[in-house]
Protein backbone atom coordinates (compact mmCIF):
# COMPACT_ATOMS: atom_id res chain seq x y z
CA UNK A 1 0.00 0.00 0.00
CA UNK A 2 2.88 2.37 1.10
CA UNK A 3 4.55 1.75 -2.05
CA UNK A 4 1.49 2.69 -4.09
CA UNK A 5 0.95 5.89 -2.35
CA UNK A 6 4.83 6.65 -3.20
CA UNK A 7 4.31 5.86 -6.44
CA UNK A 8 0.93 7.67 -7.26
CA UNK A 9 3.00 11.09 -4.92
CA UNK A 10 6.05 10.60 -7.52
CA UNK A 11 3.43 10.56 -10.43
CA UNK A 12 1.33 13.98 -9.06
CA UNK A 13 4.93 15.77 -8.81
CA UNK A 14 5.88 14.93 -12.51
CA UNK A 15 2.37 15.27 -13.85
CA UNK A 16 2.65 19.08 -12.05
CA UNK A 17 6.04 19.63 -13.10
CA UNK A 18 5.64 18.78 -17.19
CA UNK A 19 2.10 20.18 -17.00
CA UNK A 20 3.85 23.86 -15.58
CA UNK A 21 6.39 23.42 -17.97
CA UNK A 22 4.06 22.47 -21.03
CA UNK A 23 2.10 25.90 -20.14
CA UNK A 24 4.98 28.00 -19.59
CA UNK A 25 6.69 26.92 -22.79
CA UNK A 26 3.46 27.96 -24.67
CA UNK A 27 2.93 31.44 -22.98
CA UNK A 28 6.42 31.89 -23.93
CA UNK A 29 6.39 31.49 -27.27
CA UNK A 30 2.85 32.85 -28.18
CA UNK A 31 3.42 35.02 -31.16
CA UNK A 32 3.90 38.83 -31.39
CA UNK A 33 0.89 39.67 -33.02
CA UNK A 34 -1.16 37.06 -30.81
CA UNK A 35 -0.32 39.09 -27.96
CA UNK A 36 -0.88 42.86 -29.26
CA UNK A 37 -4.07 41.53 -30.37
CA UNK A 38 -4.49 40.28 -26.76
CA UNK A 39 -3.23 43.77 -25.50
CA UNK A 40 -6.31 45.44 -27.78
CA UNK A 41 -9.20 43.58 -26.33
CA UNK A 42 -7.66 44.47 -23.26
CA UNK A 43 -7.29 47.80 -23.62
CA UNK A 44 -11.24 47.60 -25.56
CA UNK A 45 -12.48 45.90 -22.22
CA UNK A 46 -10.91 48.50 -19.64
CA UNK A 47 -12.10 51.34 -21.75
CA UNK A 48 -15.86 49.97 -21.24
CA UNK A 49 -15.28 48.98 -18.01
CA UNK A 50 -13.47 52.85 -16.71
CA UNK A 51 -16.41 54.83 -18.47
CA UNK A 52 -18.69 52.23 -16.66
CA UNK A 53 -17.22 53.41 -13.26
CA UNK A 54 -16.76 57.02 -14.22
CA UNK A 55 -20.39 56.86 -15.15
CA UNK A 56 -21.10 55.47 -11.85
CA UNK A 57 -19.21 58.18 -9.96
CA UNK A 58 -20.82 60.72 -12.08
CA UNK A 59 -24.62 59.54 -11.39
CA UNK A 60 -23.57 60.22 -7.41
CA UNK A 61 -25.53 63.32 -7.03
CA UNK A 62 -28.95 62.10 -9.25
CA UNK A 63 -29.37 59.22 -7.52
CA UNK A 64 -28.24 59.15 -3.71
CA UNK A 65 -27.07 62.71 -2.60
CA UNK A 66 -30.99 64.08 -1.93
CA UNK A 67 -32.09 61.29 0.05
CA UNK A 68 -28.41 61.16 2.04
CA UNK A 69 -29.02 63.20 5.39
CA UNK A 70 -26.08 61.89 7.40
CA UNK A 71 -22.08 62.53 6.72
CA UNK A 72 -21.64 58.87 7.10
CA UNK A 73 -23.71 57.43 4.74
CA UNK A 74 -22.16 59.76 2.08
CA UNK A 75 -19.21 59.00 2.81
CA UNK A 76 -20.03 55.24 2.65
CA UNK A 77 -21.74 55.41 -0.87
CA UNK A 78 -19.07 57.61 -2.22
CA UNK A 79 -15.72 55.82 -1.30
CA UNK A 80 -17.01 52.48 -2.87
CA UNK A 81 -17.57 54.32 -6.23
CA UNK A 82 -14.85 56.54 -5.83
CA UNK A 83 -12.49 53.49 -5.42
CA UNK A 84 -14.03 51.66 -8.42
CA UNK A 85 -13.39 54.76 -10.53
CA UNK A 86 -9.57 54.73 -9.34
CA UNK A 87 -8.95 51.17 -9.97
CA UNK A 88 -10.37 51.21 -13.48
CA UNK A 89 -8.74 54.38 -14.50
CA UNK A 90 -5.65 52.51 -13.02
CA UNK A 91 -6.19 49.35 -15.24
CA UNK A 92 -7.04 51.61 -18.51
CA UNK A 93 -3.41 53.63 -18.24
CA UNK A 94 -1.69 50.00 -17.44
CA UNK A 95 -3.50 48.31 -20.48
CA UNK A 96 -2.46 50.87 -22.74
CA UNK A 97 1.06 50.80 -22.09
CA UNK A 98 0.96 46.95 -22.06
CA UNK A 99 -0.51 47.67 -25.74
CA UNK A 100 2.28 50.18 -26.84
CA UNK A 101 4.79 47.63 -25.59
CA UNK A 102 3.46 44.75 -27.28
CA UNK A 103 2.71 46.85 -30.63
CA UNK A 104 6.70 47.66 -30.58
CA UNK A 105 7.65 44.45 -30.78
CA UNK A 106 4.84 43.40 -32.77
CA UNK A 107 6.33 46.11 -35.44
CA UNK A 108 9.77 45.53 -35.33
CA UNK A 109 8.99 41.59 -36.05
CA UNK A 110 6.63 42.80 -38.83
CA UNK A 111 10.05 45.18 -40.22
CA UNK A 112 12.47 42.64 -39.98
CA UNK A 113 10.05 40.25 -41.98
CA UNK A 114 9.90 42.89 -44.64
CA UNK A 115 13.42 43.44 -44.45
CA UNK A 116 13.76 39.67 -45.66
CA UNK A 117 12.44 39.92 -49.31
CA UNK A 118 15.13 39.72 -51.94
CA UNK A 119 12.60 41.23 -54.85
CA UNK A 120 12.67 45.21 -54.45
CA UNK A 121 9.16 44.76 -55.71
CA UNK A 122 7.85 42.93 -52.90
CA UNK A 123 10.01 44.42 -49.98
CA UNK A 124 8.73 48.36 -51.17
CA UNK A 125 4.86 46.79 -51.46
CA UNK A 126 5.23 45.18 -47.77
CA UNK A 127 6.74 48.35 -46.66
CA UNK A 128 3.88 50.25 -48.55
CA UNK A 129 1.66 48.13 -46.47
CA UNK A 130 3.56 47.88 -42.99
CA UNK A 131 3.04 51.58 -43.02
CA UNK A 132 -0.63 51.84 -43.68
CA UNK A 133 -0.86 49.09 -40.38
CA UNK A 134 1.53 51.84 -38.71
CA UNK A 135 -0.32 54.74 -39.48
CA UNK A 136 -3.68 53.09 -38.45
CA UNK A 137 -1.90 51.95 -35.23
CA UNK A 138 -0.47 55.38 -34.92
CA UNK A 139 -4.15 56.64 -34.99
CA UNK A 140 -5.54 54.70 -32.19
CA UNK A 141 -2.76 55.30 -29.85
CA UNK A 142 -3.19 58.67 -30.21
CA UNK A 143 -7.01 58.55 -30.15
CA UNK A 144 -6.41 56.23 -27.02
CA UNK A 145 -3.87 58.90 -25.29
CA UNK A 146 -6.60 61.79 -25.66
CA UNK A 147 -9.15 59.57 -23.78
CA UNK A 148 -6.26 59.06 -21.26
CA UNK A 149 -6.03 62.64 -20.75
CA UNK A 150 -9.67 63.00 -20.78
CA UNK A 151 -10.17 60.37 -18.12
CA UNK A 152 -7.19 61.81 -15.91
CA UNK A 153 -8.85 65.33 -15.51
CA UNK A 154 -12.28 63.33 -14.66
CA UNK A 155 -9.89 61.45 -12.09
CA UNK A 156 -8.10 64.30 -10.97
CA UNK A 157 -11.66 66.22 -9.90
CA UNK A 158 -12.97 62.79 -8.34
CA UNK A 159 -10.05 63.09 -5.88
CA UNK A 160 -10.46 66.59 -5.02
CA UNK A 161 -13.71 65.74 -4.58
CA UNK A 162 -12.70 62.92 -2.36
CA UNK A 163 -10.56 65.45 -0.47
CA UNK A 164 -13.64 67.88 -0.10
CA UNK A 165 -15.47 65.26 1.03
CA UNK A 166 -12.65 63.83 4.02
CA UNK A 167 -12.39 67.65 4.43
CA UNK A 168 -15.75 68.04 5.39
CA UNK A 169 -15.66 65.11 7.61
CA UNK A 170 -12.74 66.73 9.95
CA UNK A 171 -15.16 69.64 10.12
CA UNK A 172 -18.02 67.51 10.51
CA UNK A 173 -15.78 65.76 13.51
CA UNK A 174 -15.22 69.40 14.38
CA UNK A 175 -18.37 71.01 14.29
CA UNK A 176 -19.62 68.19 16.47
CA UNK A 177 -17.87 69.09 18.97
CA UNK A 178 -18.47 72.96 18.65
CA UNK A 179 -22.43 72.17 18.27
CA UNK A 180 -22.74 73.60 14.28
CA UNK A 181 -23.85 70.43 12.71
CA UNK A 182 -26.26 72.28 10.43
CA UNK A 183 -22.95 73.69 8.66
CA UNK A 184 -22.59 69.43 7.27
CA UNK A 185 -25.69 69.19 5.16
CA UNK A 186 -25.59 72.86 3.36
CA UNK A 187 -21.43 71.48 2.70
CA UNK A 188 -23.42 68.21 1.35
CA UNK A 189 -25.78 69.89 -1.18
CA UNK A 190 -22.80 72.35 -1.96
CA UNK A 191 -21.10 69.96 -3.33
CA UNK A 192 -23.87 68.98 -5.87
CA UNK A 193 -22.91 71.87 -8.51
CA UNK A 194 -19.21 69.96 -8.41
CA UNK A 195 -20.20 66.71 -9.18
CA UNK A 196 -22.61 67.51 -11.75
CA UNK A 197 -19.54 68.67 -13.51
CA UNK A 198 -18.15 64.97 -12.80
CA UNK A 199 -21.39 63.88 -14.55
CA UNK A 200 -21.14 65.78 -17.27
CA UNK A 201 -17.60 64.96 -18.22
CA UNK A 202 -17.93 61.30 -17.50
CA UNK A 203 -20.45 61.09 -20.30
CA UNK A 204 -18.51 63.15 -22.16
CA UNK A 205 -15.92 60.50 -21.86
CA UNK A 206 -18.27 57.54 -22.67
CA UNK A 207 -19.38 59.41 -25.94
CA UNK A 208 -15.70 59.27 -26.77
CA UNK A 209 -14.35 56.23 -26.00
CA UNK A 210 -17.06 53.94 -27.12
CA UNK A 211 -16.05 54.71 -30.76
CA UNK A 212 -12.21 54.96 -31.43
CA UNK A 213 -11.06 51.70 -29.92
CA UNK A 214 -14.48 49.79 -31.23
CA UNK A 215 -13.45 50.62 -35.10
CA UNK A 216 -9.85 48.62 -35.32
CA UNK A 217 -11.32 45.76 -33.72
CA UNK B 1 -0.11 -13.68 10.32
CA UNK B 2 1.18 -13.80 6.64
CA UNK B 3 2.57 -10.52 5.25
CA UNK B 4 -0.19 -10.47 2.91
CA UNK B 5 -3.16 -10.86 5.38
CA UNK B 6 -1.08 -8.25 7.18
CA UNK B 7 -1.20 -6.07 4.44
CA UNK B 8 -4.72 -6.74 3.60
CA UNK B 9 -6.86 -7.01 6.74
CA UNK B 10 -10.22 -9.07 6.50
CA UNK B 11 -12.04 -7.95 9.39
CA UNK B 12 -14.77 -4.89 9.16
CA UNK B 13 -12.80 -2.81 10.77
CA UNK B 14 -9.44 -2.63 8.89
CA UNK B 15 -11.48 -3.05 5.78
CA UNK B 16 -12.95 0.43 7.12
CA UNK B 17 -9.88 1.74 7.95
CA UNK B 18 -8.30 0.99 4.84
CA UNK B 19 -11.19 2.40 2.60
CA UNK B 20 -10.93 5.69 4.70
CA UNK B 21 -7.06 5.67 4.67
CA UNK B 22 -7.54 5.20 0.83
CA UNK B 23 -9.97 7.99 0.38
CA UNK B 24 -7.70 10.77 2.68
CA UNK B 25 -5.10 10.03 0.20
CA UNK B 26 -7.18 10.46 -2.58
CA UNK B 27 -8.77 13.64 -1.17
CA UNK B 28 -4.99 14.71 -1.25
CA UNK B 29 -4.27 13.88 -4.90
CA UNK B 30 -7.75 15.62 -5.63
CA UNK B 31 -5.98 18.17 -3.73
CA UNK B 32 -2.97 18.47 -5.97
CA UNK B 33 -5.49 18.09 -9.29
CA UNK B 34 -7.05 21.53 -8.29
CA UNK B 35 -3.90 23.48 -9.68
CA UNK B 36 -5.22 22.20 -12.94
CA UNK B 37 -9.00 23.22 -12.75
CA UNK B 38 -10.35 26.48 -13.26
CA UNK B 39 -9.39 29.12 -10.15
CA UNK B 40 -10.23 32.16 -11.55
CA UNK B 41 -11.43 34.60 -15.06
CA UNK B 42 -9.06 37.32 -14.82
CA UNK B 43 -10.32 40.51 -16.04
CA UNK B 44 -10.60 41.86 -19.41
CA UNK B 45 -10.59 37.87 -20.30
CA UNK B 46 -12.28 35.54 -21.96
CA UNK B 47 -12.24 32.73 -20.49
CA UNK B 48 -11.15 30.96 -16.74
CA UNK B 49 -7.47 30.29 -16.20
CA UNK B 50 -6.40 27.33 -14.08
CA UNK B 51 -3.81 27.73 -11.14
CA UNK B 52 -1.28 26.61 -13.38
CA UNK B 53 -2.24 29.17 -16.21
CA UNK B 54 -2.23 32.00 -13.94
CA UNK B 55 1.27 30.24 -12.45
CA UNK B 56 2.51 30.46 -16.66
CA UNK B 57 1.46 34.35 -16.77
CA UNK B 58 4.65 35.16 -14.59
CA UNK B 59 6.48 34.46 -18.09
CA UNK B 60 4.04 36.57 -20.24
CA UNK B 61 3.74 40.32 -20.91
CA UNK B 62 0.22 40.25 -19.01
CA UNK B 63 2.52 40.08 -15.68
CA UNK B 64 3.66 43.79 -16.43
CA UNK B 65 0.23 44.33 -16.83
CA UNK B 66 -0.86 42.82 -14.15
CA UNK B 67 2.01 44.35 -11.80
CA UNK B 68 1.54 47.76 -13.08
CA UNK B 69 -2.32 47.41 -11.91
CA UNK B 70 -1.41 45.96 -8.58
CA UNK B 71 1.65 44.84 -7.76
CA UNK B 72 0.11 43.26 -4.36
CA UNK B 73 -2.26 41.57 -5.54
CA UNK B 74 -0.45 40.25 -8.70
CA UNK B 75 2.42 38.69 -6.33
CA UNK B 76 -0.47 37.20 -4.66
CA UNK B 77 -2.72 35.84 -7.65
CA UNK B 78 0.82 34.23 -9.42
CA UNK B 79 2.11 32.77 -6.09
CA UNK B 80 -1.39 31.80 -4.40
CA UNK B 81 -1.74 28.63 -6.83
CA UNK B 82 2.19 27.72 -6.85
CA UNK B 83 2.61 27.78 -3.32
CA UNK B 84 -1.11 25.78 -2.84
CA UNK B 85 0.33 23.27 -5.21
CA UNK B 86 3.78 22.65 -3.92
CA UNK B 87 2.38 22.69 0.03
CA UNK B 88 -0.40 19.65 -1.59
CA UNK B 89 2.02 17.33 -3.22
CA UNK B 90 4.26 18.04 0.26
CA UNK B 91 0.59 17.11 2.15
CA UNK B 92 0.51 13.84 -0.33
CA UNK B 93 3.68 12.92 0.39
CA UNK B 94 2.95 13.23 4.31
CA UNK B 95 -0.23 11.05 3.80
CA UNK B 96 2.12 8.77 1.66
CA UNK B 97 4.79 7.88 4.57
CA UNK B 98 1.79 8.04 7.27
CA UNK B 99 3.44 11.22 8.92
CA UNK B 100 0.67 14.29 9.45
CA UNK B 101 2.26 17.65 9.58
CA UNK B 102 0.05 20.81 10.02
CA UNK B 103 1.68 23.72 8.58
CA UNK B 104 1.20 22.47 4.98
CA UNK B 105 -2.66 21.73 4.60
CA UNK B 106 -3.02 24.68 6.76
CA UNK B 107 -1.23 27.21 4.65
CA UNK B 108 -2.70 26.06 1.54
CA UNK B 109 -6.05 26.65 3.22
CA UNK B 110 -4.97 29.93 4.39
CA UNK B 111 -3.68 30.94 0.42
CA UNK B 112 -6.54 30.19 -1.07
CA UNK B 113 -8.49 31.85 0.53
CA UNK B 114 -6.60 34.83 0.42
CA UNK B 115 -6.31 34.40 -3.46
CA UNK B 116 -9.90 34.15 -3.36
CA UNK B 117 -10.60 37.48 -1.08
CA UNK B 118 -7.20 39.96 -2.31
CA UNK B 119 -6.97 39.51 -5.77
CA UNK B 120 -10.21 41.42 -6.63
CA UNK B 121 -8.68 43.94 -8.85
CA UNK B 122 -7.62 41.24 -11.20
CA UNK B 123 -10.26 39.40 -11.35
CA UNK B 124 -13.76 40.00 -13.13
CA UNK B 125 -16.35 40.93 -10.90
CA UNK B 126 -19.34 39.25 -12.46
CA UNK B 127 -20.42 36.20 -9.53
CA UNK B 128 -18.74 33.41 -11.83
CA UNK B 129 -15.24 34.85 -11.76
CA UNK B 130 -13.89 32.49 -9.15
CA UNK B 131 -13.64 28.95 -10.14
CA UNK B 132 -14.07 25.56 -9.19
CA UNK B 133 -10.51 25.24 -8.36
CA UNK B 134 -10.02 27.51 -6.07
CA UNK B 135 -13.48 26.53 -4.30
CA UNK B 136 -12.45 22.39 -4.01
CA UNK B 137 -8.68 23.54 -3.01
CA UNK B 138 -10.86 25.37 -0.11
CA UNK B 139 -13.36 22.49 0.50
CA UNK B 140 -10.88 19.39 0.30
CA UNK B 141 -7.92 21.81 2.21
CA UNK B 142 -10.67 22.25 5.18
CA UNK B 143 -10.97 18.70 4.89
CA UNK B 144 -7.89 17.19 4.74
CA UNK B 145 -7.02 19.84 8.23
CA UNK B 146 -10.32 18.53 9.87
CA UNK B 147 -8.22 14.87 9.41
CA UNK B 148 -5.22 16.31 10.52
CA UNK B 149 -6.92 17.64 13.68
CA UNK B 150 -8.47 14.49 14.99
CA UNK B 151 -4.91 12.32 14.32
CA UNK B 152 -3.88 14.71 16.58
CA UNK B 153 -6.25 14.73 18.97
CA UNK B 154 -6.40 10.65 18.84
CA UNK B 155 -2.44 10.83 19.47
CA UNK B 156 -3.02 13.47 21.95
CA UNK B 157 -5.85 10.84 23.77
CA UNK B 158 -3.23 8.22 23.39
CA UNK B 159 -1.13 9.92 25.20
CA UNK B 160 -3.10 11.18 27.89
CA UNK B 161 -4.76 7.74 28.63
CA UNK B 162 -7.98 9.51 28.17
CA UNK B 163 -11.90 8.27 26.46
CA UNK B 164 -10.25 4.82 25.44
CA UNK B 165 -13.28 4.00 23.51
CA UNK B 166 -13.56 7.13 21.91
CA UNK B 167 -9.80 6.13 20.77
CA UNK B 168 -10.84 3.10 19.78
CA UNK B 169 -13.34 4.57 17.11
CA UNK B 170 -11.08 7.35 16.01
CA UNK B 171 -8.19 4.80 15.25
CA UNK B 172 -11.39 2.63 12.97
CA UNK B 173 -12.72 5.22 11.67
CA UNK B 174 -9.99 7.94 10.37
CA UNK B 175 -7.46 5.48 9.90
CA UNK B 176 -5.59 7.80 12.44
CA UNK B 177 -3.73 4.65 14.52
CA UNK B 178 -1.98 4.50 10.66
CA UNK B 179 0.04 7.98 11.11
CA UNK B 180 2.61 9.86 13.38
CA UNK B 181 1.75 13.43 13.84
CA UNK B 182 4.39 15.79 14.20
CA UNK B 183 4.70 15.58 17.58
CA UNK B 184 5.24 11.70 17.66
CA UNK B 185 7.94 12.22 14.97
CA UNK B 186 10.03 14.72 17.47
CA UNK B 187 9.57 12.60 20.23
CA UNK B 188 11.11 9.87 17.99
CA UNK B 189 8.18 7.47 18.40
CA UNK B 190 5.00 6.25 17.43
CA UNK B 191 1.84 4.85 19.21
CA UNK B 192 1.49 3.55 15.94
CA UNK B 193 -0.19 -0.49 16.17
CA UNK B 194 0.67 0.51 19.98
CA UNK B 195 -2.94 -1.12 20.90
Amino acid sequence: MRRAFRWATALAVIAVVVGLGLLAYGRFNTSAAAEFDESIIMVNHQTTQMSTSLAEAGSFVDSDISRITEFSTLLATWSPRFKTARTAYNKFDAAIVSAETRAEEYFANQRALTQRYHDPELRRAAESNDEIDYDLYSEWRNQAHRVREEALAIIRRLEDMDTDLQKLKLASEFSFDSNALQEVPVDILALEDELAHFKTASENIRAITSSPFEVNQ
Amino acid sequence: MTTAARRFPTDIPGIVTLIIRLSFFVAALALVGTYFLPWARLDGMVESQSGAEITSIAVTPTAQYLIAVNTVQTVLLVGCPIIAVLLSLLTLSNYARGEIYLFPIVVVLVVSIVFRIFTSDLIASDAGALGLGNLLCIVLSVGLLSHHLIIKLHTRLYVNRKFPSLFRKLYFLTGSGYYRSSSDLRRGGSHRRSR
